[in-house]
């Protein structure tokens, strides 16, 4: 070390207190969360395995946005609309082919529908109850993307 | 300002959660200061402060001890730094020079500085002036006030000699002192009383 420095470091000791707090500086708690918990979730997969790709550009840790898309009440109510419409139009065509009228038609597919689901079932082979629903109310097709829109919408209001 | 033993950084390298949580915490403070030195600017000193401990820790298991974590972190911490501010269009830093002289305040008691000490603002005043100094100047002088670091590690960490290490804090210690006279009194004579 250089004596001459060692001489005025040795002069300057309160100059060193006055100075040394506004060099060191500490961040802000909050700040300092912060990094660590993007430091960690960064590096999480690599740290044990570094390759060439350490050298480059580290990407910088992205919060990912949770989807806010909901789906609107409207949205139900049309999908509701083109279920009923839907089963009407099979109900109409079977009613136009020599059976009932189309609205007797439909209650009786919606009985028979809730009854192999809710009820007794007409067969216990499962693809044979399935081939049974759809021929019988080819409408419920539709139900699994009622379900799928269904719970995309909880999943988007659980996260908010 | 403590090395991080061995064990925590091999500890580190195996991806160890705890390990690594442990070394950002005992550097974050340092790389902070180091970043602000430079940046100026406490959101992009701690967006710095973030993007050198990734790239430190992304790196880490190349590691194999030729030189101190912290001179190589800190060394890390000042290119990135410098090359943030070459992107902003800044002056080119030269760490290897003094730098132009900065309006250097004056001793006249009837300057702001002395008059800051008076309304009680010493710790502003003493920001004030630092913030005067010459980049390089006021990098060493950071590097300088994290405790254990050697003037060595300082020449390692900037690139430059040792000679011209201890040029820079000697200079910038003695317009720092010259700057802040009034404060050093008043403290001398509160020390005294």
């Amino acid at each position: 070390m250089d004596v001459s420095l060692d001489d005025q470091d040795a002069r300057n000791p309160r100059l060193d207190d006055l100075l040394r707090p506004v060099f060191v500086v500490e961040p802000p708690p909050g700040i300092q969360r912060s990094i660590l918990a993007a430091v960690l979730m960064a590096v999480e997969p690599t740290v044990a395995a570094p390759s060439a790709a350490t050298q480059r550009s580290a990407p910088r840790p992205i919060a990912v946005p949770i989807s806010s898309r909901t789906i609107s009440p409207v949205a139900y109510l049309l999908l509701g609309a083109v279920l009923l419409a839907y089963a009407g139009l099979v109900s109409w065509l079977h009613g136009v082919m020599g059976g009932p009228d189309w609205v007797s038609t439909m209650i009786r597919q919606l009985l028979v529908a809730v009854d192999l689901l809710a009820g007794q079932s007409l067969s216990t082979e499962p693809l044979a109850l399935a081939g049974l629903l759809i021929q019988v109310a080819p409408w419920l097709l539709l139900l699994p993307l009622a379900w799928l829109l269904w719970d995309r919408d909880r999943a988007s209001a659980g996260a908010r | 300002m403590a090395e991080p033993s061995s064990e925590t950084i091999r500890r580190a390298q195996a991806g160890d959660q705890a390990a690594i949580a442990a070394l950002v915490t005992e550097q974050q403070r340092y790389v902070y200061s180091i970043a602000m030195s430079l940046l100026h600017d406490p959101d992009e000193a701690a967006d710095l402060t973030q993007d050198a401990f990734i790239r430190m820790l992304r790196a880490l298991g190349s590691y194999r001890g030729e030189t101190k974590l912290t001179t190589w972190l800190y060394r890390l911490v000042v290119n990135l730094g410098i090359d943030r501010l070459r992107r902003r269009g800044a002056q080119p830093i030269r760490l290897d020079e003094d730098g132009t002289d900065l309006d250097l305040p004056s001793t006249d008691p009837a300057d702001d500085a002395p008059a800051a000490f008076e309304r009680d603002e010493e710790a502003q005043a003493v920001r004030d002036a630092v913030a005067r100094l010459p980049e390089a100047q006021r990098l060493a002088l950071t590097l300088h006030y994290l405790e254990d670091l050697r003037y060595e590690d300082i020449a390692e960490v900037m690139g430059v000699p040792l000679n011209t290490v201890k040029s820079h804090i000697r200079r910038g210690k003695e317009r720092l002192a010259v700057a802040l006279g009034p404060a050093l009194d008043r403290r001398s004579v509160a020390g005294g009383s």
